[in-house]
């Protein structure tokens, strides 16, 4: 039986099993990005790993890899929350780095979703290592939302 | 742009030396010169966002403009110094397909004695249909007065 990968998001994700995002989704497994519900807040959290330093001298965290890493918690985020099955596709991206993610503290992530509309979604997230209330970096994204039975162009946001 | 130098390519090499995830994921130098850099990142299935569609990943594009546009702040300088990336901003203009690589061209347009400005794009065949677009911003931390500590 072959069934697509946005219906496969879609039954896991009616079936409370989080975990569909990341079979789904190469990027952020290849980063090797996790989902946490905890005290019934969900977490994020990217473990420490050599391949994702982005200074040898500092042992500090690629700061590319942070930034994809509060996009796919976003992107996530919106596919968690929404009432209704849509496929968010990214617009625009921004994050503020405000201190050093330094190895080898894992990095965890809460996203927000700050306004979510029939066609667009607002994310913020915000990234900490070992202190919640000292922030390595913030971010806020655009999801258009599509919907499936809609095929998207391959060539365009509409 | 020019191709690199013996001066350039020792800069190339510490580059990719210091970032070790640059290396892990494969990205290459193709051209490195004082205006502009032009790098490449050949196609994975692990780079996939969209499987129904087959996409790279938006978030890949992140993790490549920004070292792209670090390389391009050293090539602004002639020199390798400490740098922070103080923000980034990327457009996602159009998907980039699987199957093909992006190549991902960045230039510092202005420094400072404190503050280096970059701006790249991501595209695949096409130079002028880029799939992202960039800025970002970095801070001299190496400058005897600099105090922001996310450097690289």
């Amino acid at each position: 039986m072959t069934s697509s990968s946005y219906e496969r998001i879609r039954a896991g994700l009616a079936a409370g099993d989080l975990d569909v995002l990341l079979r789904e989704n190469p990027y952020p497994r290849f980063l090797g990005v996790e989902i946490k519900v905890l005290g019934g807040e969900r977490y994020y959290v990217l473990p420490r790993r050599d391949e994702l330093i982005g200074s040898r001298r500092l042992g500090a965290m690629h700061g590319g890899v942070l930034a994809g890493f509060l996009e796919s918690a976003s992107l996530f985020e919106v596919l968690i929350t929404q009432q209704q099955y849509h496929v968010p596709s990214p617009v625009d991206f921004e994050i503020d780095y405000l201190r050093s993610a330094r190895q080898p503290s894992a990095c965890h992530v809460r996203c927000e979703v700050v306004r979510q509309g029939s066609r667009v979604a607002q994310v913020r997230a915000e990234c900490w290592q070992n202190d919640r209330h000292k922030p390595v970096a913030a971010s806020r994204a655009v999801f258009l939302l599509r919907n499936v039975d809609n095929a998207p162009a391959k060539d365009s946001h509409a | 742009m020019q191709a690199l130098s013996s001066h350039h390519q020792a800069i190339v090499h510490g580059f990719m030396e210091l970032i070790p995830h640059n290396r892990d994921i494969g990205l290459t130098v193709l051209e490195f010169g004082e205006n502009a850099v032009l790098a490449q990142l050949p196609f994975r299935e692990d780079f996939l966002g969209d499987l129904e569609q087959r996409l790279w990943h938006t978030s890949v594009a992140l993790s490549v403009m920004d070292s792209t546009c670090a390389l391009a702040v050293y090539g602004g300088l002639g020199q390798y110094e400490p740098i922070a990336t103080l923000d980034l901003r990327v457009d996602h203009l159009r998907p980039a397909v699987a199957d093909q690589p992006l190549y991902v061209t960045a230039s510092c347009y202005r420094l400072t004695p404190h503050i280096a400005f970059a701006r790249g794009y991501t595209y695949q065949d096409d130079p002028d249909r880029p799939t992202s677009a960039c800025t970002a911003t970095f801070m001299r931390t190496g400058r005897p007065d600099a105090d922001h500590p996310v450097d690289i």
